[in-house]
């Protein structure tokens, strides 16, 4: 799946992005499902452990795209990175944006706020992968 | 900006990933270098140049 071209460095950094990525969504969707299930405890403590988990991937992605970019010495792929993360903000507005009029005019069931997170996270993955590939 | 890379490349008979190697760079970068799609720093011009031991402006070219 990853491109032997790249260094150790990028690899590991690819690896790791991809597992906060999916350890964000996964914990986005079980504490979205926790809080529906009419059984369970949704005030105290545990709530408020709940709520933060989410944010703990989310802001371990965040430290590893800050520490790559320090960190990248090749410029192109630096840049490339830079742009992917650029692009992903805008699909997620643009997400945003879209779910928004859905939510008002259709009335269907609000997004949990971390799903925008997870949008950001798997557009910028998608356009940092299609970058590389077109410079093959 | 246009460059010579291919060129000065070929004769030295040297792959993308050669000189990628030599310049501690991927051979992304090597190649989007090349194509013209990525102009390179002042640092990785002169790396460049020191490479293939002739003057910057002998490799790139302003002209589109």
């Amino acid at each position: 799946m990853l491109s032997k071209d790249l260094s150790r460095f990028q690899r590991r950094s690819l690896a790791l992005f991809s597992a906060s990525i999916l350890l964000t969504a996964l914990i986005t969707m079980f504490t979205h499902d926790y809080f529906r299930h009419p059984h369970h405890s949704t005030t105290g403590l545990l709530a408020w452990t709940l709520a933060l988990l989410p944010s703990l991937p989310f802001l371990g992605t965040i430290f590893l795209a800050l520490r790559y970019i320090g960190r990248e010495r090749d410029e192109f792929i630096r840049a490339q990175v830079l742009l992917a993360l650029l692009q992903g903000s805008f699909i997620t507005l643009a997400f945003t944006v879209v779910y928004a009029f859905f939510e008002n005019y259709l009335k269907i069931r609000s997004a949990p706020a971390m799903a925008y997170v997870d949008v950001f996270l798997i557009a910028s993955m998608i356009a940092l992968r299609i970058h590389l590939r077109s410079a093959q | 900006m246009k460059n010579r890379l291919r060129i000065l490349r070929a004769e030295r008979n040297w792959s993308q990933a050669d000189l990628a190697q030599k310049l501690d760079v991927s051979r992304q970068s090597v190649n989007a270098i090349e194509t013209g799609k990525f102009d390179p720093s002042l640092p990785l011009a002169f790396k460049l140049a020191r490479l293939f031991d002739s003057p910057i402006e002998s490799i790139f070219s302003d002209e589109e």
